[in-house]
């Protein structure tokens, strides 16, 4: 957090700075300024000393580490899943183009009094923490104590309320002043740093001579952890079918006559079937005078038959436009933020150049938008139609047999087809609906409609993000837009799963690296609630809980057999496992859900495959989540780099500030 | 910041982050509101609810632990194993052998720890009994409620609650600390959740989650999951049933597998030499169990158990019965009424037949016969049809399926499709004059035979002997002899600290690490204290009978209902106290030595575990090193 250095930054209280006078605000700003840190305060050691004493005394941990588990928790819980404050200033993002003038969200969150902001640096957090700790060791202990109090339990909460009273106090008297010399906050951190070492010394020796209760404990909270995970992955797979009347929400016949305007971007990159693409919009039931399609193609030599194509066809259609942008650099964010200047519009749709958008969508989309005037945003299901690969294929001459092999079972293969359609359906049936309800919502990059003027007001798309779809959703639900999704078969946009599995391990990598980048951005820390930012948290996250899946079984099976844990925490290790095979029985019914919605002719075997084929999948999906944090690891390392040089060029490197920040 | 699109401004976040206060007072009242929505729409029954449930309370909760004395020997090994979970962190106080599942006595043992019931109560049977008794409660409730599901009138799904409350059968074992009650209740849960009008995935994984909590509580009611499974079917709604059954199944199958998964964990699933095994108790509990003869052989154990309940109460479980045979006509009863008869069946299985197997079929009895009720007494068509989604909000919301419940009971009698109106008229008069002939009548048979019945449970304090004899023994036996005892005197002596501790009687035979405490056989005994078991159980423990032989009675409580009596080795009288007469002649020298030097081992054992170890060591140290004569920790 402390890589920015503009002196401008905003304060971690705007009221108590005399350069921003509060003039909402009727009373003295710096006395309610005031009162607000010491009831934080006051806060702050209440929980210190419940958890404390709730840790040692029911939950029976050994008095020491009990405050170190809470002095742990008042340094990571409120940075990590508490509300941020400002994180930058708002002229400099999202970037300094386009209409929106800095964006709804900044601007909102600037002018808001938040009193826990902008908090010290972690690791000068963690050293007031380690301080408390060592008061509460002192006064704790037997030899050294302090008070002399009657009564088994007193001492404890003493020694935890003076602990915790020295953290807050030692927190509160340096977050008063910021240091604003470089120099000065190197120096802090170095005391910060000698000041936890001889905690950090007395944990690991600990952790050493206990390393055998040390790995179980650990491996216990990682399996508590993948089992919440996965039941409330569960939970909401199947959300669409927890009540009857929930299943089937959307109603054809309800449509109202055409009214918006709508602007399509579709990006195309070498696509030959684009042509049947547009040709297929543009037959659609929607009148073409309230319809523009905003083709994006580049401008370069592969893209030139593609571009042919929509030139043709634009020649044909007036209210298709061909944009080709110079630029060597191209991707699917930037074209879409460079289309988004073109379109006209008030409905902005996005439909990729391979897919096959259904015949009644635009009217179907009109008629929610005309109905649900306080929605923003309307995602449409995606959903990849072939279950079976493409059957056996004869074997060209000149391969060696194990080559051949492998190549059919990179492509030919089925039983992942099978899964990466369940997949799509759950998440766009189901998944997306409860996220929607929940306001918070990763938006898919397909068959997505925005209102111009959201899309205006959320600054447009991330260029520098790898998912602008999961990153625009996010920023869409920190501002507090609503979000409609529907799925019926009839207006899915239909789609192909990738050609091979190393293809489909690519792609995963990328929408994980995505996830990733959208998590260390830390727009998620705007939003409004709590829960919001747990399941924010959570959901994008979500590729360490896949890499960790894989692990899962292996190591608890050690665990259970090598290191004969206590019998039940065996059970504990066993239990997410457990929910995962209920995931997979619940998949399958929502797999014949998915064959009896499309008429699919799948029989028992098909059922058997999906359920055997299980932990293979996931084994596939744990690959791409491990290549996506090799990946990422390496880039932000990268990103450190240019943010070095992006401190003389002013704001230039977003990116760099980001990755910066996540690494603090 | 430039103008504000008309439809979004409602909906941005709050600039400012509620306080926590305010937070808390928003969703108390969202809260409050969401209660009262409820209560209002079940307002009837709630009403209804808190008449009866008072009347119930009083009658099993006065003298609750006075009547039934302690008849049976189980109710004492479950509040044993729930003493040894709460204070030893052990899951029987013996080896446990997977005679059943351990969540029944989980729950006692977390009820007293959240009531410290144990050093609260007079005994610790009591403390179970005080959870038996809540729990009695909530059968009601759930009993009533599940009564409306299928489709009672509030009337009869009431009366349902009372004779299923007020039966003596019901006072007599549903007041006692059985598990068959903890897996009743959850049972009960189960259907309610099964039947639930939602039709929601929730409800589904909910019910397999209560049956397989019952199952944990006691396995044997994993007989009605065939009739639960058909309730959640015909319950069902074909838009998410698949979710529904995979739910259903997937937290039944979890929840139970965690039984197997903690045998496995501890390699006892299978046989094996030297360890108890999963396998092995359910072959016995299938199997090899000996069976208690035919219900028709007026001298087995069967006809004398069913002959037990019968005279408790002759009315209720027969009048089910001959209910449930018609009720299999009548679509929405019919689960309950082919449970009542398939466990009316099972009493002919000619198998081991338990004494509160009769628990288990109260709930459906009760249902059946006031379902037969409800069903025979004709609705009011006309104002059912206009206010049936409106008023009677009773959880009555049929999606489809059963949405016929009121109206089936008159169109499968027959009543008055092509018929002339006055017959018609008739019939109704005559099925409302049968249903209130019906009425009284029972309120009048059963009033004459309950009424001396509830009155003698509610003074007659049957438990005094086992308690005095406790007390007794706490205040005039001080030496550090052996005890053996029944489940019921072990807990209590334990709790007030009797050390060495007690022996269970069964285990002095039959666990062998027990047994290894005691190398003489029965001239290691000093004292028993216990009733005379028959003769059948005498025949499987050699050792007690033994020591039961060469014994003499020190006092006796309730007409010998239990006796305090003094093991007497050859060479030993009454007047010596244990200690200095022997097992044997060889081993009085050992024992006279050993004092000083055993000293340490023996105090060594277990620093944490029981309250207040009495450091009395002169007694053979070397039998008292862990769980079975002293304290054991986990």
């Amino acid at each position: 957090m402390k890589s920015d250095s503009t002196p401008s930054r905003p304060r971690t209280f705007p009221s108590a700075s005399p350069r921003h006078p509060s003039a909402h605000l009727h009373r003295d700003p710096r006395a309610s300024a005031r009162r607000r840190r010491l009831a934080t305060a006051a806060w702050g050691v209440a929980l210190h000393v419940a958890l404390a004493v709730l840790f040692a005394g029911p939950l029976v941990v050994e008095d020491g580490l009990a405050y170190v588990i809470v002095a742990a928790l008042a340094v990571l819980a409120p940075r990590t899943f508490g509300r941020a404050g400002p994180r930058r200033s708002p002229v400099a993002w999202p970037r300094p183009v386009g209409a929106g003038g800095g964006g709804l969200t900044v601007v909102r969150v600037a002018g808001r009094v938040d009193h826990r902001g902008a908090r010290l640096p972690r690791i000068v957090q963690l050293a007031c923490e380690s301080a408390g700790w060592y008061v509460f060791t002192i006064a704790g202990s037997a030899d050294l104590r302090v008070a002399s109090v009657g009564g088994p339990d007193l001492p404890g909460w003493l020694a935890a309320t003076l602990g915790a009273a020295a953290a807050t106090g030692g927190s509160l008297l340096l977050s008063r002043r910021e240091p604003s010399a470089r120099a000065a906050r190197h120096r802090r951190r170095g005391l910060s740093i000698v000041a936890a070492v001889p905690l950090a010394v007395v944990l690991a020796m600990r952790a050493a001579q206990h390393h055998h209760a040390v790995l179980i404990a650990a491996w216990t909270g990682v399996s508590l952890l993948m089992l919440v995970v996965a039941i409330l992955t569960l939970v909401r797979g199947q959300y669409s079918w927890q009540l009857p009347e929930r299943v089937h929400h959307v109603d054809l016949a309800d449509v109202v006559a055409p009214w918006h305007r709508f602007s399509l971007i579709i990006p195309a990159r070498d696509e030959p079937i684009l042509g049947r693409t547009l040709t297929q919009i543009l037959a659609g039931d929607y009148p073409a005078d309230l319809l523009e399609l905003v083709v994006m193609v580049s401008h370069d030599e592969v893209d030139r038959p593609t571009r042919r194509i929509a030139e043709q066809i634009a020649a044909r259609h007036p209210n298709v436009h061909v944009i080709a942008p110079e630029g060597n650099q191209r991707s699917k964010p930037l074209s879409l933020e460079d289309a988004r200047r073109h379109c006209t519009g008030d409905i902005v749709g996005i439909v990729d150049a391979e897919s096959l958008i259904a015949g009644g969508l635009l009217s179907y989309v009109n008629s929610l938008a005309l109905r649900q005037a306080d929605v923003g945003i309307f995602q449409g299901g995606v959903q990849l139609m072939n279950v079976r690969g493409p059957g056996r294929q004869v074997r060209p001459t000149g391969v060696g047999r194990p080559r051949a092999a492998l190549h059919r079972w990179n492509t030919g293969t089925s039983w992942w087809r099978a899964r990466n359609c369940l997949e799509y359906y759950i998440w766009f049936m189901s998944r997306l609906r409860f996220q929607a309800r929940a306001r918070f919502i990763p938006l898919g990059g397909n068959t997505v409609f925005i209102r111009r003027s959201v899309l205006e007001r959320l600054g447009g798309w991330d260029v520098a993000c790898l998912t602008e779809d999961c990153d625009l959703g996010v920023r869409a639900s920190v501002a507090g837009i609503r979000t409609t999704v529907f799925y019926h078969p009839d207006l899915t946009t239909r789609e192909e799963t990738p050609e091979s599995l190393t293809k489909l391990v690519v792609q995963r990598t990328r929408w994980m690296m995505g996830f990733m980048q959208v998590l260390f951005k830390g727009d998620w820390r705007l939003l409004p609630g709590a829960r919001q930012r747990l399941m924010a948290a959570e959901m994008l996250a979500m590729p360490f809980f896949q890499a960790m899946a894989g692990l899962l079984l292996p190591v608890s099976a050690v665990l259970t057999l090598v290191l004969a844990a206590p019998t039940g925490l065996v059970i504990v290790f066993w239990l997410p496992l457990a929910a995962s095979v209920m995931s997979v029985f619940s998949e399958q019914a929502a797999f014949r859900e998915f064959a009896d919605a499309y008429d699919l002719a799948v029989g028992r075997w098909d059922s058997v495959r999906l359920i055997l084929s299980a932990p293979f999948y996931q084994l596939v999906l744990s690959i791409a989540a491990v290549r996506a944090t090799a990946r990422l690891l390496r880039g932000r390392l990268e990103w450190e780099k240019t943010s070095h040089s992006g401190a003389h060029h002013g704001a230039g490197a977003g990116a760099g500030r980001f990755g910066l920040e996540a690494a603090s | 910041m430039t103008t504000v699109p008309d439809v979004f401004d409602e909906t941005l976040p709050h600039p400012v982050a509620p306080r926590p206060a305010a937070w808390a007072a928003d969703r108390a009242r969202l809260l409050g509101a969401w209660v009262a929505a409820g209560a209002r729409a079940h307002r009837s029954s709630l009403v209804l609810l808190a008449v009866l449930l008072p009347v119930v309370a009083v009658v099993h909760g006065v003298n609750f632990d006075g009547w039934p004395g302690r008849v049976t020997d189980d109710e004492g090994t479950y509040a044993a194993q729930a003493y040894s979970m709460q204070y030893w962190n052990r899951i029987a106080h013996y080896t446990y052998w997977y005679d059943h599942p351990f969540g029944g006595w989980l729950l006692i043992a977390i009820y007293t720890k959240l009531t410290d019931g144990f050093h609260r109560a007079a005994t610790a049977v009591t403390a179970a009994r005080e959870l038996m008794f809540l729990l009695h409660l909530v059968s009601c409730v759930l009993l009533y409620r599940l009564g409306r599901l299928l489709g009672l009138r509030r009337f009869f799904a009431g009366l349902a609650l009372l004779v299923f409350s007020l039966s003596p059968l019901a006072l007599w074992y549903q007041r006692m600390a059985f598990l068959d009650n903890i897996g009743v209740m959850w049972l009960l849960a189960a259907f309610v959740c099964a039947a639930s009008p939602r039709r929601s995935v929730a409800a589904a994984a909910l019910a397999g989650t209560f049956m397989a909590f019952s199952f944990w509580s006691k396995e044997t009611t994993l007989l009605f999951l065939p009739g639960l499974y058909v309730l959640l079917w015909q319950h069902r709604d074909p838009r998410n049933w698949r979710f529904v059954r995979r739910n259903f199944l997937g937290c039944l199958l979890g929840i139970c597998g965690i039984y197997i998964l903690y045998a496995a964990a501890k390699n006892e699933l299978f046989e094996g030499p030297g360890h108890v095994s999963l396998e092995w108790a359910v072959r016995w509990q299938l199997f090899d169990r000996a069976p208690s003869g035919s219900v028709l052989d007026t001298g087995s154990d069967t006809y004398n158990v069913v002959r037990s309940w019968l005279d408790l109460d002759p009315y209720l479980v027969l009048a089910g019965i001959a209910a449930a045979v018609p009720l299999l006509a009548l679509r929405r009863l019919r689960v309950v009424s082919a449970l009542l008869l398939m466990q009316f069946g099972f009493i002919f299985r000619n198998g081991y037949l338990p004494n509160p197997y009769v628990t288990a079929m109260l709930p459906f009895a009760a249902l059946c016969a006031a379902g037969l009720l409800d069903a025979v007494l004709p609705r009011a068509l006309p104002r059912m049809s206009t206010d049936h989604g409106g008023r009677d909000g009773d959880g009555e919301r049929h999606g489809h399926g059963d949405g016929d419940g009121h109206g089936d009971a008159v169109r499968e009698r027959g009543g008055g499709r092509g018929m002339p109106e006055w017959t018609t008229a008739a019939w109704t008069g005559l099925r409302r004059g049968a249903v209130a002939a019906a009425v009284v009548g029972s309120v009048v048979t059963l009033a004459w035979d309950w009424t001396p019945k509830i009155h003698k449970a509610l003074t007659l304090d049957a438990s005094a002997p086992s308690r005095d004899a406790t007390r007794w023994f706490l205040a005039h036996i001080h030496d550090d002899g052996t005890v053996i005892t029944d489940d019921i005197a072990w807990t209590d002596l334990t709790i007030h600290g009797r050390r060495p501790l007690p022996v269970w009687f069964y285990k002095l035979d039959l666990d062998p690490e027990v047994r290894g405490h005691f190398p003489h056989g029965w001239k290691d005994v000093d004292y028993l204290m216990m009733g005379k078991p028959p003769d059948s159980v005498l025949a499987e423990v050699p050792i007690v009978a033994e020591a039961l032989h060469h014994s003499v009675v020190l006092k006796s409580f309730g007409n010998g209902e239990i006796e305090i009596r003094r093991v007497l080795p050859p060479g030993c009288r009454v007047d010596i106290p244990p200690a200095r007469c022997g097992p044997g002649p060889d081993s009085v020298p050992a024992r006279s030595g050993d004092g000083d030097a055993q000293r340490p081992a023996s105090g060594r054992g277990h620093p944490g575990a029981g309250a207040g170890e009495p450091a009395r060591d002169s007694g053979d140290s070397l039998r008292r090193r862990d769980g079975v004569l002293s304290p054991g920790g986990g």
